[in-house]
């Protein structure tokens, strides 16, 4: 029959074997999240340390992958997003749909103009870049790109409206488009395109 | 499909969430557009890019010594679930006549009898009364009766950053005001339908949910609360940026879940 020991021992198996090996992107995206790793690694730990507590009310069998970033998420925002509650202005409306592709495609006759942009762009100009994102699309975006959670996961891990999850998807990648080129531009990769 | 519907569905198909006849229609598209081909491409190269940048910049170095110092905190949370007695109570709140009664002299103290169904069934663990945070004498003040204006809905609704509604669920918004509590300034917003009362407590910030309850967790649709049994009364924490404390009377089937805040929503 099994005792309290036996329970305690099933829980911390399942744990091991179900929750932990989705550490690795836990921390990739916490990363992103802080900024900075030793806050990226407290954040990790406090996800998972949470999740053990209620690991008898995880489903087995559903999502275990999506519930943990669920945690990790409701942490980041309590905890550790920024002090300041107001909301960010961001003006992305001028950005238009064609943005990227209009700086870059009629600046040559080039048939290939992501090779212009991608040439040249290192880590450090998309780190930035991601990390300049207001933190609402930030997370978004990292959840998107970075995990490829589908737009309905990123709305229950986020709590969010599906359309909120698009339209700041939307706006987050056009945000993060125009910093690139910015920093193409900047450093004399691409030529600004004449107004 | 001309132009504009294809660049619609952009982002869709590079998310893969597009329906397979969008899908095929934007292909059908692309095949005889080159304007709009190119874009698709120069779109998809950049999504992939990023994608594939993130992922080699986000490696974990120390992961094994995450995971190995992860470990020694789960040996240390077994070690504490063996010592903890906890004990099953199926209805500790029987008299719920009693509970009102006194609620009307106490406050919030004993009218925050919790018996809100997602949040309510699960092991009790009851704190006793002298290791209690919660300190009745210091609070005497009882909310004044009638309705809320618009105009103090309003005010309080922006300095205690909690979104205000006058109706949830059913339930009307007949009381808020801000009380010391704790130490803490906190709004005090009262529901109420029929003879069913829900206190919403808010307290904007510096208020520390108290380390003793971090066993006392339950966690509801991934949000964690904080509960604290005392003299037969429930107050359940729940933190959502700033605090919320939250209690209700009288109705173990209030659902109290559409009385939080929403970080997603403010």
């Amino acid at each position: 029959m099994a005792g309290p020991e036996s329970t305690q021992n099933e829980k911390r198996k399942s744990f091991e074997r179900e929750a932990m090996p989705h550490m690795d992107a836990l921390y990739r995206t916490a990363l992103r999240m802080t900024k900075n790793e030793s806050d990226a690694e407290d954040l990790v730990q406090e996800t998972m340390i949470k999740a053990y507590r209620f690991w008898d009310k995880f489903e087995t069998g559903s999502n275990c992958r999506a519930w943990l970033f669920k945690i990790m998420t409701n942490i980041f925002i309590n905890d550790y997003r920024s002090k300041s509650r107001a909301p960010v202005a961001v003006d992305v409306d001028d950005i238009d749909d064609n943005y990227l592709y209009g700086q870059l495609a009629t600046q040559s006759d080039d048939d290939n103009p992501e090779r212009q942009l991608f040439a040249k762009i290192f880590d450090k100009d998309v780190r930035k870049a991601i990390e300049e994102l207001p933190e609402d699309f930030r997370l978004v975006v990292i959840l998107s790109f970075l995990e490829g959670f589908a737009y309905q996961e990123i709305a229950e891990i986020a709590d969010l409206q599906l359309g909120t999850v698009k339209s700041r998807l939307h706006r987050g990648r056009k945000l993060l488009q125009k910093r690139l080129l910015d920093y193409a531009i900047t450093n004399g990769y691409v030529k600004e395109k004449s107004k | 499909m001309n132009c504009q519907d294809a660049l619609n569905h952009l982002y869709e198909i590079i998310d893969k969430e597009a329906s397979d006849i969008d899908a095929a229609q934007v292909q059908e598209h692309l095949n005889t557009c080159g304007h709009c081909l190119k874009v698709y491409r120069l779109e998809t190269a950049v999504h992939d890019l990023l994608s594939e940048k993130l992922k080699t910049m986000s490696s974990t170095p120390r992961l094994e010594s995450l995971q190995g110092k992860l470990l020694q905190k789960l040996d240390q949370i077994d070690e504490e679930a063996r010592k903890i007695p906890v004990r099953s109570v199926a209805r500790p709140f029987g008299n719920v006549g009693v509970t009102l009664a006194i609620a009307a002299s106490l406050l919030v103290v004993v009218g925050a009898a919790f018996l809100g169904s997602t949040l309510y069934n699960h092991h009790e663990v009851f704190i006793p009364i002298e290791r209690s945070h919660w300190r009745v004498a210091e609070n005497t003040e009882t909310p004044p009766n009638g309705s809320v204006t618009a105009a103090q809905a309003a005010e309080l609704s922006r300095t205690m950053h909690y979104p205000l509604n006058e109706s949830i669920d059913g339930f009307t918004l007949i009381n808020g005001h801000t009380e010391d509590l704790m130490g803490v300034r906190m709004g005090h917003f009262v529901y109420g339908q029929g003879n069913r009362v829900v206190s919403v407590f808010v307290a904007s910030n510096g208020f520390a949910i108290p380390d003793d309850l971090k066993d006392n967790a339950i966690m509801v649709d991934g949000r964690e609360f904080f509960y604290h049994n005392c003299r037969g009364c429930r107050l359940v924490y729940h933190r959502e940026g700033d605090l919320v404390v939250i209690s209700a009377t009288t109705d173990r089937d209030i659902d109290l879940v559409p009385f939080l805040p929403r970080h997603g929503t403010a």
